[in-house]
């Protein structure tokens, strides 16, 4: 079920929130939100609830095996809670790609086709959210393993954290220690937060109804199609759309799984940080899926960069660095997409951050501070045509027109003012879920509460033709 | 936040949601950018005016007010003889003079929403009516979407109507021609005749007639020929099709109508194309026979203008839609005249 569609707005969320408040026991409230959750989660197919059931009850079980054996044996433990998830994740995700490539590679080497093994990898169906729960069922392993907290004890409660809806097909990453407290805690119904989790998730469904799906119409045309008809205005024009249309699109969904918490107490971790106003690659990628960022510094980066004795030199650590940092980027390429483009892009950003990190430490160069925020959105937005343009084949024709060799073209004159004004507004308002309406005086939450209605309406008009998913679904 | 204050708050932001989507759907209805919306002063105006008048397809509307253009000629005409098919029938019209005639065809007209026609039609005019039913290939294709439908729901008009490019336009529409009037309709004079046209848009054809046919194009412009026999279906008879063929042939028959079945003629060029196909030929032949099998059953006749043009001597010329498939007014006078004589003679036999 989508965010973005009349049945979620009008019959899920309302039934969803009115259940959750009318039962009086925190415990009844826990089994409520997850078959509530499951249900959400089924609607799309009805199998990939018992994927998600298998990849909880191996993370639990996993959990609870920690807290049991010896010492010298816990670490076995948390691979195999690592490895059940894992598993499912690599089948539903990556075989499909690893059996396509491995069938070309056969191709191009004995010039004899392996059609099945084609037909296996297109036949394989991506469960929505997969990667998002997984994340959050090794964090949950990891986590237990190095006793940052104790394992939970009731299944209701694990699946629960592991199913919850508004987090569960886009994020954020919820880690255990931030959802599981809230989960035992029985939430008095606040009207101030309730207020501002409708405002907030009005604001998503804006964001993402009424300019991401906009947006997307001219780089759905223009990219990934044949680069020989994109020129250089046309195709500057596309990418920064697509920057927009990811960063609306990202950013709606967000605000509205926040929103959705919000109405029903919880807390969840902000996930979009304003990305666009960061002065270095390495700090737009923190802010832009900040929970994504931080949960591979803390589970891949910072392992792989541990050890090596003190007796490094300054120079092999910071190559240390490096290439942990090049490998971390690398994983985050392929967590979005199990295709080579999306491991370039990977790498693209990699690259992005330690050379400019290298060179603010060579020189010492600074560069002003708004001038830095140009040159990192602009480098970012670049990258957008190895995250949009999934035949790799195109992007050296894409790439060969944005640097102006299929000549200047033109751009369409209306879609550009549109696309001007949502990057004023990306560098001017603040996002939504740092507002504070009950500190405002009471005429301009009138003000905020009628026109939070009139965009949902305005919204609504949009969503009469069939919804557009989340860009982060594919994920 | 005491929970009054918050009642408050959602009762405003409620009634700002109603308020902006009522007034979005208010402005695209009154401005109505995509044409969805037929409006019968039209036709009083062209049936009023002192020569015979006609209508831009910009100044009818697009298919649902197609649909309620047709239901308004119906009232109008009380047909007892009406023709029924798809866009290659729409321009048998009425002999001058001649009253209870209507095309009650559209474009892109299925069996299914043909039954609904005929339904409305016995609403209009319970007596006995002729009809000649245009039986197209196309309609026996189970691959080939009917686009059009007699019978849409308030909500299935609501969501056609409303939408974020209808919206947009009427915006648009508003910022390029403030003050005017979205409704308005021009009339000017085109080849002999008074043609009713939005303010500001050209007067060309398709034009429509107040007795419910078209004209496709000027006279004049010939279609150059392809390569494809282009008569949908050609090798489909899909069974849930035929069965609705058959549904809409059973009821008209129950109905005590009189029916002649037809197909309209192709360019000659289309036809040797199809003679030179064998494959397309024998699903052609394949057709012919079911749609005489099934007619001849509900004791119709039948007569196949596509296989044999020449009894009607229709020649390229007659052809200037742009895809050869469209005989224009002076074919389609001739084939009527001969579907005319045909349903005197099976008057008269059966008196």
């Amino acid at each position: 079920m989508l965010f973005n569609t009349f049945r979620f707005i009008l019959v899920f969320a309302p039934a969803f929130v009115l259940g959750f408040y009318a039962l009086r026991r925190q415990s009844w409230r826990v089994a409520f939100t997850a078959v509530a959750s499951y249900a959400f989660y089924g609607y799309a197919n009805h199998l990939y609830p018992f994927l998600l059931l298998t990849a909880t009850g191996w993370a639990w079980g996993a959990g609870l095996l920690l807290g049991r054996v010896a010492e010298q044996r816990r670490k076995a433990a948390m691979w195999l809670g690592i490895a059940g998830p894992l598993a499912l994740l690599v089948a539903f995700k990556y075989s499909g790609f690893l059996a396509d490539d491995t069938a070309s590679l056969v191709e191009t080497v004995t010039g004899r086709g392996l059609p099945s093994l084609h037909d296996f990898a297109h036949g394989i169906v991506l469960p929505v959210g997969i990667s998002f729960y997984t994340f959050e069922a090794i964090s949950y392993v990891v986590d237990v393993y190095r006793r940052r907290i104790d394992s939970e004890r009731s299944i209701l409660r694990f699946a629960t954290f592991m199913a919850f809806f508004p987090h569960l097909i886009a994020g954020p990453i919820v880690r255990y220690e931030r959802l599981g407290p809230q989960l035992r805690r029985f939430h008095r119904f606040d009207s101030g937060l309730f207020f501002s989790g409708v405002v907030l998730f009005a604001a998503g469904l804006a964001k993402k109804v009424l300019i991401a799906d906009t947006l997307a119409t001219y780089p759905d045309t223009h990219l990934g199609v044949d680069p020989a008809s994109l020129q250089f205005l046309s195709g500057w024009v596309a990418l920064f759309a697509f920057a927009g249309q990811i960063y609306f699109d990202f950013a709606g969904y967000t605000d509205m799984a926040l929103g959705l918490s919000r109405m029903i107490g919880i807390d969840l971790p902000w996930n979009f940080d304003r990305p666009a106003r960061a002065p270095h690659p390495a700090e737009f990628w923190n802010r832009w899926n900040v929970t994504l960022s931080r949960w591979l510094r803390d589970y891949v980066y910072v392992p792989l960069n541990h050890g090596g004795g003190r007796r490094r030199t300054r120079g092999r650590k910071q190559a240390r660095r490096d290439v942990t940092l090049m490998i971390t980027m690398a994983v985050a390429g392929l967590w979005h997409g199990a295709s080579l483009n999306f491991l370039c892009w990977g790498v693209y950003v990699g690259v992005l951050v330690v050379v400019t990190r290298r060179i603010g430490a060579a020189t010492g160069w600074d560069l002003p501070h708004r001038l830095a925020v140009v040159c990192t959105y602009t480098a970012m937005t670049f990258g957008g045509v190895l995250f949009r343009v999934h035949d790799m084949s195109l992007i050296p024709g894409t790439v060969a027109a944005l640097f102006g060799l299929h000549g200047l073209g033109s751009m369409p004159q209306a879609f550009t003012v549109f696309l001007a004004l949502t990057i004023v507004y990306i560098a001017t308002v603040p996002e939504e879920w740092r507002w504070q309406p009950l500190r405002w005086p009471a005429m301009r939450v009138a003000a905020l509460a009628t026109g939070a209605g009139a965009v949902v309406g305005i919204a609504f008009v949009w969503m009469i033709a069939p919804p557009h998913p989340f860009v982060y679904f594919q994920f | 936040m005491p929970v009054r204050r918050l009642i408050l708050l959602l009762c405003l932001f409620a009634v700002g949601g109603a308020l902006a989507f009522a007034g979005a759907v208010a402005l695209t209805w009154w401005v109505d950018p995509q044409h969805e919306r037929y409006d019968p002063s039209l036709l009083t105006r062209a049936e009023a005016a002192a020569k015979p008048c006609l209508m831009t397809t910009e100044a009818v509307g697009d298919s649902p007010a197609i649909a309620d253009f047709k239901l308004d000629v119906l009232r109008r005409q009380d047909p007892s003889l009406i023709v029924l098919g798809i866009s290659r029938s729409l321009e048998i019209r009425s002999w001058p003079g001649e009253k209870g005639f209507a095309n009650m065809g559209t474009p892109g007209l299925g069996p299914a929403a043909a039954l609904t026609v005929v339904e409305r039609v016995h609403d209009v005019h319970p007596g006995p009516v002729t009809v000649y039913l245009d039986m197209e290939p196309a309609w026996t294709n189970g691959r080939w979407s009917p686009f059009l439908d007699f019978g849409l729901t308030p909500l299935q008009r609501l969501r056609r109507y409303v939408s974020s490019a209808g919206l947009l336009a009427s915006v648009r529409f508003l910022a390029r021609h403030p003050g005017a009037d979205p409704a308005a309709v021009a009339m000017s004079e085109e080849e002999g005749h008074c043609v009713l046209h939005p303010p500001g848009q050209s007067a060309d054809p398709p034009f429509w007639y107040s007795d419910g046919s078209i004209q496709w194009a000027v006279a004049g412009k010939v279609d150059a020929p392809g390569t494809g026999v282009g008569v949908a279906g050609l090798s489909y008879l899909d069974p849930a099709r035929l069965a609705q063929v058959e549904r809409l042939v059973a009821r008209m028959h129950q109905l005590g109508w009189h029916i002649i079945g037809f197909t309209p003629p192709v360019a000659p060029w289309k036809v040797a194309l199809l003679h030179s196909r064998p494959a397309d030929e024998r699903s052609y032949a394949r057709f012919d026979a079911a749609m005489r099998r099934l007619l001849a059953r509900y004791g119709a006749s039948y007569v196949d203008f596509l296989q044999s043009p020449q009894t009607i001597a229709c020649k390229p010329a007659n052809f200037s839609a742009g895809d050869a498939l469209h005989p224009d007014g002076p074919c389609s006078a001739r084939l009527r005249r001969v579907l005319d004589r045909m349903a005197a003679r099976e008057a008269s036999q059966a008196s």
